[in-house]
């Protein structure tokens, strides 16, 4: 299985509707248009696409459609640390799925799939992996914490070039 | 003043107390209303160009549909065995209905409605006629060629959509509500025929199937007929 860890694009500053309801920025999402591009380019296509009810994951979401061969699932599991909640929806019987959210949570799952410790339960731990906004990080393996390889971790930068 | 936007609260408040409703209240009713509500917001969404969380809401509509047809099957079908039969299945859809609305998907789909900003008007205009054309591709094909449940059913749904777009709009609907409302007797009747069907019905219904076929035959002839004759009176936009 190919999984995507998706940190979503740029955002406005928390207004009236609070941090929950930041929309991406103009340029976020003219950015990360070009970072799906660059995934097209490199082939990269989802069967699934899971996403945290936040505005800027729905919204960065959006933008990942033209790369989906199948179905958008919404799930509150990506707004919070990683949990089993999340493996739910690594179904074995897909080739490609990718996860749309927020850090510091991405990283610590993406540690999590890697290595099969949870790096949340140590406070004051610094992040092993630092994902910008925008970024991408690629894993393959069997849907079990542990079982993955960390393939690439591409930032936005690098994906908008390779077209 | 024209309103330039159209938030979903209206629905998005229908949809939390129609879940209520199915825990707390008239579960019957909760359940449709849920379904309801699904329909609407998804209609929004298509209003406002998201194609994300629509998947979402098929999902959460045919969570309801499952125990709804029930519903409507045993509330149409008098027959003992066949609605006895109907209750047992009822049950334990129910168990897994309630299994699945307990699920983070649902927490999911309240909370990304929460936050969405309101449509632009201007946006969901162009969506409508859409919504509009599609009725008519289905109304072209019903005329040039002999009834067809299947087809009769696609514009049962294809009104609706239209129809939920033009409230969002605050646009005239009752008539397409009308004859959307006929269209649903006729699949009313074809959904205790889906159940008649089933391999695992109770025994002994087969002439009871007969005459539910029969009927639903006929049913969809008057339907059609009367589509025909109520299409000119809805209120087209496009030519």
């Amino acid at each position: 299985m190919q999984l995507y860890l998706i940190r979503h694009a740029a955002a406005a500053d928390a207004g009236e509707r609070g941090d929950a309801g930041r929309p991406l920025t103009p340029r976020g999402r003219s950015s990360f248009r070009r970072v799906v591009d660059g995934l097209r380019a490199l082939d990269v296509r989802f069967d699934l696409v899971v996403h945290s009810p936040l505005l800027r994951a729905v919204q960065t979401a959006d933008l990942c459609l033209p790369l989906l061969a199948g179905q958008t699932e919404v799930s509150t599991a990506l707004a919070e640390p990683p949990s089993e909640a999340l493996l739910e929806h690594l179904d074995s019987e897909l080739d490609s799925i990718a996860f749309v959210g927020h850090e510091p949570y991405l990283s610590q799952l993406c540690a999590w799939l890697v290595t099969g410790w949870q790096v949340h339960d140590a406070p004051g731990r610094p992040g092993a992996i630092e994902m910008k906004k925008g970024a991408v990080a690629w894993l393959e393996g069997e849907a079990t914490p542990g079982a993955f390889v960390l393939r690439g971790l591409y930032g936005p930068r690098v994906l908008k070039h390779v077209t | 003043m024209t309103r330039t936007t159209i938030p979903a609260r209206r629905w998005l408040d229908h949809l939390r107390e129609s879940f209520v409703e199915t825990w707390e209240g008239d579960e019957v009713e909760g359940v449709h209303q849920v379904r309801v509500a699904a329909g609407r917001l998804s209609i929004w969404l298509r209003l406002g160009g998201y194609r994300v969380l629509r998947d979402d809401l098929r999902w959460l509509r045919g969570t309801a549909s499952e125990v709804r047809d029930i519903d409507v099957a045993i509330s149409l079908d008098a027959s003992t065995p066949m609605r006895d039969w109907l209750r047992e299945e009822r049950e334990r859809r129910r168990v897994e209905l309630e299994r699945r609305w307990r699920s983070p998907r649902i927490a999911g789909i309240l909370e990304a409605f929460e936050l969405l900003p309101p449509l632009d008007v201007d946006l969901a205009r162009r969506e409508l006629k859409s919504l509009e054309r599609k009725v008519k591709k289905i109304d072209k094909s019903l005329r040039k060629s002999p009834v067809s449940l299947d087809r009769m059913h696609d514009l049962r749904r294809a009104l609706r959509r239209w129809r939920y777009a033009l409230e969002w709009l605050d646009e005239p609907a009752r008539r397409v509500k009308k004859v959307q409302d006929s269209l649903g007797d006729l699949n009313d009747m074809r959904l205790v025929l889906t159940f008649l069907d089933l391999p695992h019905r109770p025994v002994g219904l087969d002439g009871h199937r007969n005459s539910v076929r029969n009927g639903l035959e006929r049913r969809g002839q008057e339907a059609r007929r009367n589509w025909l004759d109520e299409r000119d009176k809805l209120p087209w936009t496009t030519s």
